[in-house]
Parts: structure tokens; sequence; C-alpha cells
């Protein structure tokens, strides 16, 4: 059924392993809207351009699940565009959340650092996670409130129903 | 004692924001809960340089004493309640240092609205030491009494410190655009309010701001602002200033900047004017900003100002930058006309 949140979706990424089958699940919230299964030593574009139902106004969440047969030293998934009702969602915000490999527990320095500035570009299987808040100003402010990550100092993002309402500097241009 | 006229005469009292790291028990999952960890034990690392800075300047600083999280206390008030007092990063948002007084604001996010409690301490000193110290009419935050597009104009007194920049005589102030203007940091009715109680002070509006000002301009020196807008659209009050402009940039076009860091989005590139003095020839500035803008730095250089590189990569993140977690208490400078 079509309502306000009923909203154009788009998600534009890459991914390649140079040694392993791989797998990208994307969810929007606990919908999976896609899954490919990629062969090794193949790069594949993920694309995701429709209309999605959020079905209400509040908290959401974007999350990609990337996991391989194999671990490989040369593999990656790299995030161009997330965009929700055409205002973006800035790609260095994901939160990236490793899988637990040796290689995680052996390195928690260099772990820390990646995930703090991840950059677009993600080379440990795992979780990607987007956070934000959907709504009109009222339905977002209410919403804020009550955000756990924004009582505790990150940035929740913020998606309008209504475009007019955002930034123009985060309005997606999709022949870019 | 507070006196504070402008944002670049010498500064001989500060408070220096503090991060909470017990509010991290506020999230579930243990792997985001990590890495907000890792976030905020990054941002304290960026704090304490910015303190030692200001113990071998020998300044003095003030601060926040935090609420630790607490799973089983909610702070309700008659139309809302929160999970937490918030964290006390940002000294500046909250608490307007003028003259000889400090405001204690009424936010436009409800989830600022039980900051003071970490505060003040610092502003009851001040108060013996012969400041003034002020409220702003506190609000409801009524959901009954505001609808879907004037939910911040219906009467309330609301505005963040930042919504106001004091250059001397001179006030400047965001710019009221409309009642449905949701990235408003002040209404009317608060602007009305501070015009009254401080009628010394000419109200300027800055134009096309849509947020706290520190993210939009610095006044550096007398003579010199940092600008995310071209001086053809800063008010004409600048027109013999030098304007230094850090351009704002967009999400269209993915650089990276290191390894690790990418600085395309439109917050961290206007919160790149977003420094703080510790004197008219010294500021303190992200120094990824200042690796990314040589020209910039040029300028400061001819205009006899050292650069004081903070790392703060965390900015991204918690979205508060230099000028945000420092609110001077004392600068030296007085009601003078700069312009």
């Amino acid at each position: 059924m079509s309502n306000r949140f009923t909203l154009p979706t788009y998600f534009y990424a890459k991914a390649y392993n140079e040694g392993s089958d791989h797998t990208v699940k994307v969810f929007l919230d606990d919908v999976c809207i896609t899954e490919q299964n990629i062969p090794a030593s193949e790069e594949q574009v993920l694309k995701f351009d429709d209309i999605h139902n959020w079905q209400e106004a509040g908290h959401h969440v974007v999350r990609i699940n990337w996991d391989g047969k194999e671990e490989a030293e040369n593999k990656w998934i790299k995030i161009w565009r997330l965009a929700v009702n055409d205002q973006m969602l800035p790609v260095f915000a994901f939160r990236y959340l490793p899988k637990e490999t040796e290689f995680i527990k052996d390195n928690p320095k260099l772990v820390r650092e990646k995930i703090t500035k991840p950059g677009q570009t993600y080379g440990w299987y795992g979780d990607l996670i987007h956070r934000f808040s959907l709504g009109n100003p009222k339905e977002i402010a209410s919403g804020l409130k009550d955000s756990p990550h924004r009582l505790s100092g990150i940035v929740d993002y913020e998606i309008y129903t209504d475009i007019e309402q955002s930034s123009i500097v985060k309005r997606l241009k999709r022949n870019d | 004692m507070i006196n504070r006229y402008d944002t670049f005469t010498s500064l001989k009292e500060v408070v220096l924001g503090q991060v909470n790291m017990s509010l991290v028990n506020l999230i579930k999952d243990e792997r985001e809960r990590d890495f907000l960890q890792a976030v905020l034990e990054q941002t304290n690392d960026s704090l304490n340089q910015i303190k030692k800075i200001y113990k071998d300047e020998g300044i003095k600083v003030h601060r926040p004493m935090m609420v630790e999280y607490d799973p089983n206390v909610e702070y309700t008030m008659p139309t809302f309640s929160l999970k937490a007092v918030g964290n006390p990063l940002a000294a500046a948002d909250n608490f307007l240092t003028i003259a000889d007084a400090v405001i204690e604001m009424s936010s436009v996010s409800e989830h600022n609205y039980f900051d003071y409690v970490q505060y003040q301490h610092i502003w009851r000193d001040q108060f013996k030491e012969g400041s003034r110290w002020l409220s702003m009419p506190r609000p409801t935050y009524n959901p009954l009494d505001i609808d879907h597009y004037t939910w911040r104009q219906g009467g309330e007194p609301l505005a963040d410190a930042p919504a106001f920049l004091p250059c001397g005589q001179h006030i400047f102030h965001q710019e009221i655009l409309s009642p449905d203007d949701v990235s408003a940091v002040v209404t009317d009715t608060a602007l009305k309010w501070m015009q009254r109680e401080f009628p010394q002070f000419e109200y300027i509006p800055m134009a096309k701001t849509k947020g706290h000002l520190d993210g939009y301009v610095h006044i550096v020196k007398p003579g010199l602002i940092l600008s995310a807008f071209p001086k053809s659209e800063l008010h004409p009050i600048f027109k013999s200033w030098e304007v230094c402009e850090l351009e704002p940039e967009n999400y269209n076009d993915v650089k990276l900047f290191t390894e690790f860091m990418q600085d395309d989005d439109y917050e961290n590139t206007t919160l790149a004017v977003n420094c703080f003095n510790i004197n008219e020839n010294k500021v303190m500035m992200l120094k990824h900003v200042m690796d990314r803008h040589p020209e910039t730095m040029r300028i400061m250089e001819k205009a006899n100002v050292d650069l004081v590189p903070i790392e703060y990569d965390m900015v991204r993140w918690v979205n508060q930058s230099i000028g945000c977690v420092n609110n001077a208490v004392h600068r030296e400078g007085g009601r003078e006309n700069y312009f």
C-alpha cells in the first residue's frame, strides 16, 4: 500500500574478491532487497533503484552484509551512493562492523583506525550499517530525542518525506 | 569572571567539553558499542590535545561534570522524557557567554534540555565572582502546540548559543527566513528576547545561514574572516574585510583525502571554518583542514596568524568541531566597534 513512506531508494556499490566466491546481501530494516552471489575474480555492480515502503516515521537502518567462502587478501566492497527519497546519505558514514576473524582479533589498533575512518572502501567481511531518521521535521525531532546514538554524541542523519525540507547539497543527482 | 564580546581577543578562561564514556552503554549491539567507544576515545584524545595547549598558554580551563548513564533512570518532563543526559561534548552549544553574563539557552532540541546540570558548577562560580547568570524562558516543547511545519515557531523561545556570533558592539545571528524553516536554530521569539535583554548590541542577520553560525564563518581578527560564503554573499559590513573562503562541498564527488578518510561531506567541510582563537594571532584549526587548504594557510600566514593544528578526525561522527567543544568565558576584548 502506498503512503508517504513509500519512497525511492537508491543504492550503488561494487564488490570484488580475487580468491573466493562471495555474497552480498542488502537489508532495508529487516527486509532483504537483494542477495548477490558473486564468483571469484569478477568485479560486480550492486545496484538497487526502486520504490521501498519504509512503513513509518522514525529510525531506520540500511545494512549490507558481506561474506565469502574463504578469506582473500585482495577483496573489497566499495559503496558509491546511498539515497532515500532522493536525499543522499554520506557513504563515509557507514558503521563498519567486521566479522570476527583471527586477523580482526589480532589487530585491534588497525581495526579501530579503520572502523572510525572507513572511507568508502571496505576490505573485511562483516556488516556495514547506516542509520537515519525519517519523517517530517516534527517526527524527526521527536525521534531524535529518543535516539541512543544522538544522546551518546553521534550524528543522526535525517531524511525528509518532503524533499523540499532537505538541504539542496544532499539531494541526489541521478546523472552523476 | 565572564567577559566576552568576540571570538578573537586574548583568551583567559574557557570551558572545554568532556566525553562521557558511560553513554556507550545506551547502545545494545556489542559491535556498535565498540565502534562508539573507539569514536569517543579518539574524541577524548583530541580534547586532551586542546587541554595541553591551554595549559601551555596559561589559560584557566573549566570542565563539565558528567552525569553517568544509569539504565534505571529516566529524565522526565511533562511533554517528553530522555533516557540519559546527553554527552557534554559541545560546551558552546547551550550556553551563550556574552558581555558579563552567561545565558543558559533553551535549545531547539529537547535532548539538550538537561545539559545545564553538567555545567551549573561553572556558572555558579562565575556568579560568585560577579558575573550575571541568566536563563532563557524554559520551553515546553509541547507537541500539541505545534503542527507539521510551524513546530519551531509556535511562540516558544528556542535558540542554540551558536545562533549568535558576537563581535564587539555587534551580534550577528542566524537569519530567520520563514515559519517553515526547519533548520532554524533560533526562533523569532528567542531573537526578540535576546534583543530586549541585551539592547546595548546591534543585531545583524547573517543571510543564507541555516544552522549554527560557527559552521559558516569564523571571525579570526578584525579585518579577517573565514567564510563558507563568497564575500559577495556576506553582509556589506564586511566589505572592507579580507574574506578567506572555504566553500562548502557536496555529497556528489567522493574523493579520498587519506587512505582512511574522505572529506566530501557538507557538514565537515563547513566545519572547516569552525576554529577557536587563543588570541588574535593564534588559532586552533582542524589539522585535516589545514592539510587540505594550503591557500587558506597562506592567507593566514600573511595576516600574521599562527595556526595550531588539532588532530580531530572524529569530527565526522560527532559533528562537534573545535569551536563547539570550547566556550570562551573570558576574553580580553570589550564592546568595541570593529567595523
